[in-house]
């Protein structure tokens, strides 16, 4: 028992203890995602406005998916290569941060729409995701959802990872492929579109195997 | 297959070594239970002394004077007639026992009638420089007459020179029964005529020649042959009776010889009482030489400085475990490196937007 602590001990002395932030960029940038709407409806968060004027609760749900390899950065690459790889998020890893959503205005821009997102997500700073980094190269996505975290966190025996009900993201982000516990900067969540009409690439970012969604 | 187990019996106990002492016995018994040691240690005791000499012919002399006394001089010169028994008698340094010889053959052959080797035997007599023996008294005066006309013949004769030569370096030289006359190689004026040259010196044994120094002299070489074991006793005995150390390297050798020990250990008390003191040889040369207040701290000390066995060598003095020192460090080294370059990392994930 003794040794086994000594031996605890030392390993514990060895260990190289890091942190790694995630971050959307200064100015919100990576919140691209969090900024879709399918053709000819809202924006995603708009489903968080609540008909008296309220807004509802949201979770902010981070995986580590893990690629079975290492592939381009791209959203082309990705889709390409988890169409012949595994894309699994890992189990143990899932994290969830609860988050509430500004009061939007009926009518806005996408850029009406960044500070407000920013500002909201700022106020869960600090919020701790991830105690240890998985030891191998994944991406970091975060998928919003109006979902709650008890609905989205595993039980304790379930073998796979609660599925995101589409009808309820409200936006998306990952980072390009990194291995954790060596990166040397931030972490950027970011999600690639010209434009607003994205919610489909929500649904594809935000999928379990990180599949193509028609 | 018993050869093979004798030898390995052998080599498991050590080679043997012989522990004496002549004058506290006791001490080489202690010497001996010495403990932890790669050797054999057999206590032994100094031998006695042979026989010193050979029973001289003195019965024969006196039977030669009765005879003569009762006129029976064919009996007198049968009893006389043996030259090897004078040389023998001066071999032994038993010069008046020869002298006494040679004078009743004088009388005995006067009385016979044999005038010729009467002087013979007379001029052998004066040659060997021999005093006249107290016999001369009892004898009829032409005896005396003829001795002493020959010692004077022969004592103003010129002398020859005799030189003696041996193999082995420092031997002693004995002439006509008379010890210590020279040591070899040396060379000595001598009246012409048979004379015993007897070498001799510790650890050989003693070799006589009779030799006939002719007027122009002569030239010997005595070679000497190892002594044998009784007769080592007696040279170390007669060492030992003059006060020689026992440590000695000759007294070592005969006492090796004598015991015919290849390794003897000797231990004797010292002047010190507190000390002990002692000698090793190795096949009878002396490898070390030593004083101490234990005899058994003495036994290994002697047999560590005389080679018989190595001394324990400490751990840190031994090659493998410097050897194996360098491979763990290096080891360790290796490791601590290897480790410290896969060290295990923990990352915090945290989200700073």
């Amino acid at each position: 028992m003794t040794r086994a602590a000594l031996l605890l001990l030392v390993f514990s002395t060895c260990t190289v203890q890091r942190e790694v932030a995630l971050t959307f960029g200064p100015e919100g940038e990576g919140l691209d995602g969090f900024m879709c709407r399918p053709p000819g409806g809202p924006f995603l968060v708009e489903r968080a406005r609540q008909p008296d004027g309220g807004v509802r609760p949201a979770a902010l749900v981070f995986d580590f998916v893990r690629l079975g390899g290492v592939p381009g950065c791209r959203t082309g690459q990705l889709i390409k290569w988890c169409a012949t790889h595994e894309c699994k998020p890992l189990r143990s890893t899932r994290a969830c941060v609860p988050i509430t959503l500004p009061a939007l205005p009926p009518v806005m821009t996408r850029e009406d729409l960044r500070q407000p997102l920013l500002s909201a997500m700022k106020q869960i700073s600090n919020s701790g995701v991830l105690d240890d980094a998985p030891d191998e190269f994944v991406i970091v996505r975060v998928v919003g959802s109006l979902q709650s975290c008890d609905a989205l966190t595993p039980a304790a025996d379930a073998p796979e990872l609660p599925a995101f009900d589409k009808n309820e993201l409200i936006g998306c982000a990952y980072s390009c492929p990194v291995l954790l516990d060596r990166v040397e900067q931030d972490v950027y969540l970011g999600f690639e579109t010209l434009t607003g009409l994205c919610e489909q690439g929500v649904r594809t970012c935000s999928d379990g195997q990180l599949q193509w969604q028609p | 297959m018993l050869a093979v187990l004798v030898a390995l019996t052998f080599a498991a106990e050590g080679p043997s070594v012989t522990v004496v002492s002549a004058g506290a016995p006791e001490l080489a018994v202690k010497a001996a239970q010495t403990t932890e040691l790669p050797v054999v240690l057999v206590t032994a005791v100094v031998p006695p002394p042979g026989p010193t000499s050979l029973p001289m012919p003195t019965e024969r002399i006196s039977k030669a004077r009765s005879a003569w006394v009762s006129a029976d001089f064919a009996t007198c010169l049968k009893l006389l007639e043996d030259d090897g028994a004078v040389t023998t008698a001066l071999e032994q340094e038993q010069r008046t026992t020869a002298a006494r010889m040679l004078t009743w053959r004088v009388a005995c052959k006067l009385s016979a009638r044999q005038a010729d080797g009467a002087r013979r035997d007379a001029e052998w007599l004066a040659s060997l420089q021999l005093p006249l023996p107290d016999d001369v008294g009892v004898m009829t005066p032409d005896v005396e007459t003829l001795l002493t006309s020959v010692r004077r013949a022969v004592d103003a004769q010129p002398r020859a020179q005799l030189s003696v030569t041996s193999p082995v370096s420092a031997a002693s030289v004995a002439i006509d029964g008379r010890p210590g006359a020279c040591t070899v190689p040396c060379r000595m004026a001598l009246a012409a005529g048979i004379h015993v040259v007897q070498v001799s010196g510790d650890g050989y044994s003693p070799m006589a020649r009779t030799v006939s120094l002719p007027a122009a002299g002569l030239e010997v070489n005595v070679a000497l042959t190892s002594a044998d074991p009784m007769l080592a006793s007696t040279q170390w005995h007669r060492r030992h009776a003059t006060g020689e150390s026992f440590d000695g390297g000759k007294s070592m050798q005969l006492l090796s010889v004598a015991l015919r020990s290849a390794r003897l250990l000797m231990v004797e008390p010292s002047e010190d009482p507190s000390l002990v003191r002692g000698a090793l040889a190795i096949d009878g040369v002396v490898q070390a030489r030593g004083e101490r207040d234990d005899v058994q701290a003495l036994v290994r000390d002697l047999l560590v400085r005389g080679k018989v066995f190595e001394p324990s060598v400490p751990l840190w003095k031994r090659w493998p475990f410097w050897l194996a020192i360098g491979a763990a460090v290096v080891a360790s080294g290796v490791t601590t490196g290897v480790l410290l370059a896969n060290r295990p990392v923990s990352t915090r994930v945290v989200l700073n937007p």
